[in-house]
């Protein structure tokens, strides 16, 4: 066998493995067709922005009457962001309910997670998302990725979080990010977030880049809707005259610079919840949380569940998103991912209920203001706070 | 077998010369079963690497040719000075990592003393070592020492890049440049010492130019992994410092600009092309070591008079630069309110207690590791094995591209590459993108360019001479294969198996950006641990990633073993 020979059957086998692929990609847009609405232009991947509550003309998903029997042994893939922990024993009711099988696929974070499902909108990279947030709302829905399905316990679900009128997004859960300070350590504790451009917190808080972390894009839209679109600005150019830390993720803050995790800084952006977390997580019992939030400070993270466009098991997917906005599954949320139900019938856990502040303000901007203005206020932040 | 082989080969040393190198292909008695092997690797590389390689990022980098595109992203100033930032950082990271290296494996490959081995794993440790951790630990001895007003500041300025690039990569260099050094006779050195040549004039003159061909081997490696660097300069360089990978992340997963990220990825590809064509002409110009053939030396090392001081000042300097990070989070693993105990250790191996939860299945984590790890080790070892001998197959028309297309997974994006398995392996009759399998392949892409340049460098290097020699005194093909080939190029198919290894459980690069199964591994445990407050949580990650190294360091230990006994077999 020559060379030669040798050169051509690689580049014969090539041919026809780029054939098989280019073969199942035109399957693909076929069999996406009936719904699909073609993103990808020719050439260019076409990233829609800003037209995110309007009306995407689909049928929603209606339930048969009785779906008994015909379900059993199907199963279904659930996509999450990587943080999320399924609750211990969950999935396996709603088999033993609905004869359904879940699959649990797990992304990145969620941007990443949202990424991926605009650029196979159409073909789904599983048939129910959980956890795209209403900072991220926007890009999906306006990328057409969701499926309109209205969630039967629709009735339960705290009205505040029905955010697409559509249907194709169901809100399954809310946590709010706020900065949180360690009691002990800081001094006077602050009470609201103006305090922390004062020169008695100097050198004290640690945040996290708003381009590359969730609790530090939180607040920023947090200082954005307090102080307005143009009084924010100002805000973080005092932040950086006292001297603030920015860190790229909540662990390099949370564990490096704050307190901790043996830091020596003692106010931190993070969550409603983490005073809970550092309680129960405490290595000797507690009597209270050693953190506290600062109420005026948080903003308002809601998370979604919804069906991809182009599932083929529609049916099965509507069952598992009734499901997850149930009170069973609801009342499981808290302990494991340490977020608050969306479903208003759930029972909160007794810690959760102890430790709660109640005074909390939590500003929000909706997904439209979010989306619009999210690149432009990222650059703007790079400019005054890192450059 | 062995005393036969052993005595020709030290026979024909004397009398080698190199023209019977130069002309050995018309010597060589198998090159009808070569071609075979040859053309049957060919089909099966080429295919593996089409399926998951080729087509899906091609796929994602057509996004970005559009002329507008290109226009838009390369009419930017900013791309160009994120441009400009990879490439010096990278090449300075490289010829640091090198220095060190090189350092580092004369110890190793030219002194006997106790503890060689566990000093080698020590030095592998680092590049299995979570990123986001390992980073987390440059912070806090920046904390430590109070570095952060000073000029070592290793905090968002391309220091502390560089340092942390040298603490990954060091164990590439190691492991290359060791395998390969510890094959070199001592003899030419011995005859410059005799010859009255001072040991740096010997280093320089005698023993650089016969590494040449595995310091070309380690640097590109080194290079590859620094420039497509992502955690480190993400979380070192908090966004300050900004280099083509970190962009390409923040456009395409934050931003959802595939376009944009494709444009960046194609200039990524673009200069990693330009520097394995680069590399691969050196290759050629020095590929084959020009003193000396290889035999399986043992690790002596030519008298000299400040033997002792040497070597114990050189384990001392590898100890404390490899050591510190990895004993700085020893320390936290046992740290508790008041004093150290291993109760963080007892934490992740009990299920859950009442009141407080232990819900990560660590033990389940542990056993998915390994296993992803033996099977992406097992693909990577047997196709860059294949890849090795087009590597060094005596057409140029096969080992010239094959130099550089191997080599390409290593330098790609990460988001890129996993975004295209995303949107191509998905056809109805075949969608395997969220299969459990996808993961230890996507590993294995990695693994089989490195197996692949380790091996390919050594395979190089056989003379033929040995294996005519073999075949006329009627040893068959496979028995020539065990006894000659196999143990020449066994320290280096060790390295590279353990590389694809530790690429593996590790977690490198596109496996992070797939969607796949929700099965712990022992990375995303840490990961998971790591993202919530509590200071249990913390002491348990802490306690994980030292499980890990453990894991790691056993492995390491056992393949080495393992290449050991197949040399000694021979």
């Amino acid at each position: 066998m020559t060379q030669r020979t040798l050169s051509r059957i690689g580049l014969i086998l090539i041919c026809i493995v780029a054939a098989i692929l280019g073969q199942n990609c035109s399957n693909d847009s076929q069999s996406a067709s009936p719904s699909s609405q073609g993103r990808q232009s020719s050439h260019e991947w076409n990233v829609i922005r800003s037209e995110c509550f309007q009306d995407p003309k689909l049928p929603e998903i209606e339930k048969p009457a009785s779906y008994e029997g015909d379900l059993s042994g199907t199963s279904i893939d659930l996509v999450t962001y990587d943080a999320f922990l399924p609750p211990e024993g969950a999935f396996e009711r709603f088999t033993a309910e609905t004869g359904i099988t879940v699959n649990l696929l797990q992304s990145a974070d969620t941007g990443t997670m949202v990424s991926q499902a605009v650029l196979t909108s159409g073909d789904p990279i599983a048939d129910v998302m959980f956890g795209i947030d209403n900072t991220f709302l926007c890009r999906g829905l306006s990328n057409n990725i969701f499926h309109p399905y209205e969630a039967s316990t629709i009735t339960q679900l705290s009205s505040d979080l029905l955010l697409d009128p559509y249907h194709r997004v169901t809100p399954v859960d809310y946590g709010d990010i706020c900065v949180n300070y360690w009691i002990d350590e800081v001094g006077e504790e602050p009470a609201t977030i103006t305090q922390l451009t004062s020169s008695q917190y100097e050198g004290q808080f640690v945040t996290q880049n708003p381009e590359t972390s969730a609790p530090g894009m939180g607040f920023l839209l947090a200082t954005i809707a307090y102080f307005g679109e143009d009084g924010w600005q100002e805000f973080w150019t005092d932040l950086r005259k006292n001297d603030v830390v920015i860190e790229s993720g909540w662990t390099e803050s949370y564990y490096g610079d704050f307190i901790a995790g043996g830091g020596d800084r003692s106010i931190v952006t993070s969550y409603l919840t983490s005073p809970i977390a550092e309680f129960i997580y405490a290595p000797e019992p507690l009597d209270t949380p050693p953190t506290a939030v600062i109420a005026d400070s948080c903003f308002r993270s809601i998370e979604f569940v919804g069906i991809l466009r182009g599932t083929d098991k529609p049916i099965a997917s509507a069952l598992l998103v009734d499901f997850l906005t149930s009170t069973y599954f609801q009342e499981l949320l808290p302990e494991t991912n340490f977020v608050l139900p969306a479903n208003t019938k759930a029972k909160i856990p007794q810690v959760f209920q102890d430790f709660i502040p109640t005074n909390i303000a939590s500003s929000t901007l909706t997904p439209e203001e979010i989306d619009a203005g999210r690149d432009q206020w990222t650059e703007q932040w790079t400019k005054i706070v890192l450059r | 077998m062995l005393g036969e082989i052993n005595g020709l080969n030290n026979g024909l040393k004397l009398f080698y010369d190199d023209e019977s190198r130069k002309n050995r292909n018309t010597t060589d008695l198998r090159i009808k079963n070569t071609k075979l092997a040859t053309s049957a690797s060919i089909l099966l590389v080429v295919g593996f690497f089409s399926i998951f390689y080729f087509i899906p990022l091609g796929k994602i980098l057509w996004y970005g040719l559009s002329p507008d595109n290109i226009s838009t992203v390369f009419g930017r100033s900013g791309t160009w000075k994120v441009i400009w930032f990879t490439l010096w950082q990278a090449t300075i990271s490289t010829v640091l990592s090198l220095c060190v290296g090189i350092f580092i494996s004369n110890i190793l490959s030219r002194f006997n003393f106790r503890g060689r081995g566990a000093l080698r794993v020590l030095a592998t440790i680092p590049f299995v070592m979570p990123t986001v951790v390992v980073a987390s630990a440059f912070l806090s001895l920046n904390k430590i020492f109070q570095l952060e007003q000073s000029i070592f500041n290793l905090e968002g300025t391309p220091l502390g890049i560089i340092v942390a690039h040298i603490f990954f990569n060091t164990a590439i260099v190691v492991r290359t440049l060791g395998g390969w050094w510890g094959q070199l006779t001592v003899d030419p050195e011995c005859a410059a010492r005799t010859l009255g040549a001072g040991a740096f004039r010997t280093f320089f003159l005698v023993t650089m130019p016969r590494l040449k061909p595995a310091l070309i081997a380690a640097g590109a490696l080194t290079f590859l992994f620094t420039f497509t660097s992502f955690g480190i300069i993400l979380i070192l360089g908090s966004l300050k410092q900004a280099t083509l990978e970190t962009e390409i992340w923040r456009y395409a997963t934050q931003r959802t600009d595939i376009n944009t990220a494709a444009a960046l990825g194609i200039a990524q590809l673009v200069i990693v092309v330009l520097m394995l064509v680069v590399n691969s002409r050196l290759r050629n110009k020095y590929g084959t070591s020009e003193l000396g053939a290889i035999s399986v030396a043992k690790g002596e090392i030519y008298a000299s008079r400040f033997r002792k001081t040497r070597l114990y000042s050189g384990i001392l300097c590898t100890v404390i630069f490899l050591g510190t990070p990895v004993g700085l989070l020893v320390e936290r693993s046992l740290r508790i309110a008041n004093g150290y105990s291993f109760t963080y250790y007892q934490q992740i191996f009990t299920e859950s207690q009442s009141g407080r939860f232990s819900i990560f299945e660590t033990r389940a984590a542990i056993i998915n590791s390994i296993t992803w790890a033996l099977f992406a080790m097992a693909i990577a070892t047997l196709i860059g094995y294949l890849a090795a001998i087009l590597l060094s197959s005596p057409s140029e028309k096969i080992s010239k591209p094959a130099d550089v297309l191997f080599l390409l997974p290593l330098g790609t994006s990460g988001v890129l590459l996993g975004f295209g398995i995303i949107v191509t392996l998905n056809s109805s009759f075949w969608n395997i993108r969220s299969s459990w399998w996808i993961i230890p392949v996507a590993q294995a892409v990695l693994g089989i360019g490195l197996v692949a340049r380790m091996v390919g460098t050594a395979l190089r290097d056989i003379d033929p001479e040995i294996r005519n020699a073999a075949k006329v005194l009627g040893a068959s093909d496979a028995k020539v294969w065990r006894h000659v080939d196999l143990p020449i190029i066994s320290r280096s198919l060790i390295a590279g198996a353990a590389f694809s290894f530790a690429i593996a459980i590790g977690e490198f690069g596109a496996t992070a950006f797939l969607v796949r199964p929700q099965r712990p591994t022992i990375p995303t445990t840490i990961f998971n641990l790591l993202g919530r407050p509590g200071a249990s949580t913390y002491g348990q990650a802490m306690a994980l990633c030292v499980v890990l190294a453990a894991i790691t360091a056993i492995s390491m230990s056992l393949l080495d073993r393992t290449g050991s006994v197949i040399r000694e077999t021979a």
